[in-house]
């Protein structure tokens, strides 16, 4: 019997480490560019941060001749819904082929979340910092987080029990779940869609922050998204900042108040532009283009490759001494 | 308490195993006791008052066993089984025959209220059985203590195989004799129990999400199911079943196996089945001999006549969907099989001489009609799926519509990405041949036997057979048990049969 339980406890442990192994080997050879989505990990608190590290250390050390770039945002820079090669970081990949590029994003992002779970895996990992960072203000989901009178937030990275920052093996190793990880290893966005014209539908009333709300939050938002710059600032050499674009024409018809968002657009883009040490990005000159939305805060396919395409040339002629 | 659970997997079994072999060294009756009491724990942890019922159940037979068998009375009998049936009549279908007799008028609170227990399909056939053996003389009447033991055993009790009594009672009466029979016993058991775990968490609880969408779809009243759709949705869920039940008939046969008992097989590939005939004598088999020997036969089964025969036939089946759950879909499908089971037996009467005597003579034509029988087979019953499936009769109306035009242009897509389809059908298609060309669990199990029984060269201090049968033996446990160890913590679903 005792040779038996040992037997079996050697195979069931074989079998966990081949496991691991093949999930691990299918996490880096499907998800190259852009982070699966994060959202079908059930604990945020004890397994994003870990699984953001090894997925950043998987795609940094990819090829380290090459510079990187990693695209941090909510479920725009994600390219929600769209499959991967078309959305704008790809298509930017495509224009910069001597860059490395990673696309860390997840649905509903907010600057906090940002802070607490994308920016940590960079923040640790000093010796693969992205040699340019380009961030996504989720200018909508973060207003409607924040409340008057709320204290500034400190970041706490590797909060989690891992004591050494895990690779995807030493992350799946630590996590046996079986077949669970299959549903993670699909991508559920990667099937080809046709490219849509926008479609506006009513909005919840508390979706997009009111005039009198905003005025109300306005000193606490303007603290804690020059907090998020100082922090973003720090991580990487170059930093570009882009707002959530919105298409504004949509948002009376989506029943909400356009005034008020535009005013909120200008507050970010202000407190962005007095911020010495990041470079902001204007997107008005796509505000207004209906042809270039799905819905009134997502980009089209169209968008996607237009707007990739704008960001390669941006990028480009700020980066220029850099790229020679 | 389920058995793909870590409740159970990690303190109940060990802790009932660990006092059954300690116990068994004193005392046998002390072991099976232990056994009983266990078994209760198991089942009132999902609501102790269904304790409530199957104490008094398995008293009250008891007693009518000794009162058959001392007053030799068809009316004891008669008034026993009519008491089990009630019983099970009062939980499972009152509800279903108020909506019948008052034609669909709303049902008093009390009805509407009624929950029933968990397991009481099986306990009370096997109750039935029990007071039929004894009456006719084919069984003693058992102590309280054995009967209770075989009622309550819980490998069986939740959801079969239904265990007659001449299946278990001898063993539980006789102590093992073979030195190491029941370390032996365990390690087979082991097996048998990890591999039924497996088809259970990996494949069965992997397929339920696609079925499931399916299914779901179809019964909004606003849409129109392809083909495709239907058909991939039915395949999934023929195959859920059979490893869902399946893997839960192993892991109850291998956890008999671990305390030293052979519960009777259940399944024996039944999609290798070439004609409907064949596959009702490898589907749930414990409930076809139930009904093949406490209904059929008692009705007159050939004995009268061609036209009679195949009357009781259709009563068998009629009682088969109806023993799946109180709903005209139940009643549907045991119909629909029983028609199937009687045109079947016609083809084989009816079958023109040419044909039988080109089969006889021709290997390669037997091969082709064999081909053709299965590939029917297999539509008949993957098609007969969906009323046991479905919510109600008219959403299965309207899955089996769609599947049976498959050439009319429906545009349906249950999963929006179309990678998924080709990575579903070849799953499918892979796994549908699997059922069909790999060995069962028992053969299987036999396979690792002999292997060890094979003798051979000597490698390292032992038999080379030896070595290669532990390494197969160890391999299957340790990576069944760890893949679906691992699941479990992801994904905890109740077994289908467990509704019945």
């Amino acid at each position: 019997m005792g040779r038996l339980a040992i037997g079996v406890l050697a195979a069931f442990l074989s079998a966990h480490a081949v496991w691991s192994s093949l999930v691990a080997y299918g996490f880096e050879r499907f998800y190259d560019h852009r982070l699966p989505d994060l959202t079908k990990i059930a604990s945020r608190a004890k397994d994003w941060e870990p699984f953001l590290h090894a997925f950043w250390q998987a795609n940094a050390r990819r090829d380290l001749a090459k510079p990187t770039i990693a695209f941090i945002g909510s479920s725009m820079t994600y390219g929600y819904p769209w499959q991967e090669p078309v959305i704008f970081t790809r298509v930017f990949s495509e224009r910069m082929k001597g860059w490395n590029v990673s696309n860390m994003s997840y649905y509903s992002a907010d600057i906090w979340g940002i802070r607490e779970y994308l920016l940590c895996p960079l923040v640790v990992s000093r010796d693969l910092m992205p040699d340019v960072l380009v961030v996504e203000i989720p200018l909508v989901n973060s207003i409607r987080q924040i409340h008057p009178g709320d204290a500034p937030r400190k970041r706490k990275c590797m909060g989690s029990s891992e004591a050494v920052l895990p690779g995807y093996f030493s992350f799946v190793f630590r996590r046996p779940i079986g077949t669970g990880w299959i549903p993670l290893l699909w991508d559920d966005e990667a099937y080809q869609k046709r490219d849509q014209e926008i479609q506006i539908t009513k909005v919840d009333a508390n979706y997009f922050a009111s005039e009198e709300k905003f005025k109300n939050i306005e000193r606490e938002y303007r603290r804690d998204l020059r907090a998020f710059l100082d922090e973003i600032a720090g991580i990487s050499r170059k930093v570009f900042i882009f707002i959530s674009p919105i298409y504004l024409p949509g948002v009376d018809e989506a029943g909400a108040d356009r005034a008020a968002v535009k005013r909120q657009m200008e507050v970010t883009w202000d407190v962005c532009r007095s911020h010495g040490a990041v470079i902001c990005l204007s997107l008005d000159e796509f505000s207004e283009n209906r042809n270039l939305f799905y819905n009134i805060t997502h980009f089209n396919q169209q968008g996607h490759r237009v707007f990739g395409e704008w960001l390669g040339h941006q990028i480009s002629l700020k980066e220029r001494p850099f790229l020679n | 308490m389920l058995f793909n659970s870590y409740e159970f997997l990690l303190l109940f079994l060990p802790l009932v195993l660990a006092g059954f072999f300690l116990l068994h060294q004193q005392s046998r009756r002390l072991a099976l006791a232990w056994i009983t009491a266990s078994s209760l724990v198991f089942y009132g942890y999902w609501d102790y008052r269904y304790l409530a019922l199957i104490i008094p159940s398995i008293v009250i037979n008891c007693a009518l066993g000794y009162l058959i068998a001392r007053h030799w009375s068809r009316a004891w009998l008669i008034a026993g089984v009519a008491a089990n049936l009630a019983v099970i009549g009062w939980f499972k279908y009152s509800l279903f025959l108020y909506l019948v007799v008052t034609n669909g008028a709303t049902p008093p609170d009390f009805l509407k209220g009624i929950v029933l227990p968990l397991g009481i399909s099986f306990f009370t056939f096997q109750q039935i059985s029990y007071l039929v053996n004894v009456w006719r003389g084919h069984e003693q009447p058992a102590r309280l203590e054995t009967h209770a033991f075989i009622v309550l055993f819980f490998p069986h009790l939740i959801a079969g195989p239904i265990v007659l009594y001449e299946n278990i009672a001898w063993q539980v009466r006789r102590r093992p004799r073979l030195a190491g029979y029941l370390t032996a016993s365990f390690k087979i058991g082991l097996l048998i129990f990890a591999i039924g775990l497996f088809k259970k968490v990996v494949i069965a609880d992997s397929l339920a999400p696609f079925a499931n969408a399916v299914f779901t779809y179809a019964v909004r009243s606003d849409t129109v199911i392809s083909a495709k759709d239907a058909w991939l949705g039915a395949a999934a869920y023929s195959l859920q079943l059979y490893f869902d039940f399946s893997g839960y008939s192993d892991m109850a046969i291998g956890l008999g196996r671990m305390f030293g008992f052979r519960l009777p097989v259940n399944f024996n590939s039944p999609y290798k089945a070439a004609n409907i005939i064949e596959f009702w004598h490898r589907w749930h088999i414990t409930l076809s001999s139930f009904f093949r020997n406490y209904v059929y036969i008692p009705l007159g089964g050939n004995r009268r006549g061609r036209r009679q025969q195949l009357a009781f036939i259709l009563i068998v089946f009629f009682l088969t969907g109806l023993w799946h759950g109180a709903a005209w879909a139940f009643i549907a499908w045991g119909v629909t099989h029983g028609v199937l089971v009687v045109i079947n037996h016609a083809w084989s009467r009816a079958m023109p001489g040419r044909l039988r005597s080109l089969l006889a003579g021709s290997p390669m034509a037997r091969k082709a009609y064999n081909c053709v029988a299965w590939g029917l087979t297999a539509t008949c019953v993957t098609l007969l799926w969906v009323p046991f499936r479905a919510e109600s009769l008219p959403v299965a109306l309207k899955m089996i519509g769609a599947m049976l035009n498959p050439f009319v242009r429906t545009y349906s897509r249950v999963f929006p990405d179309i990678n998924l389809y080709l990575v579903l059908w070849i799953s499918l298609v892979g796994l549908h041949l699997w059922c069909w060309c790999a060995p069962n669990t028992q053969t299987f199990v036999r396979y690792v036997r002999r292997l060890r029984r094979g003798g051979g060269a000597v490698i390292m201090g032992g038999h080379k057979s030896d070595v290669a049968a532990g390494w197969v033996y160890t391999c299957v446990v340790g990576v069944a048990l760890y893949l679906s160890f691992a699941s479990i913590g992801y994904v905890k679903s109740e077994f289908i049969y467990f509704n019945f």
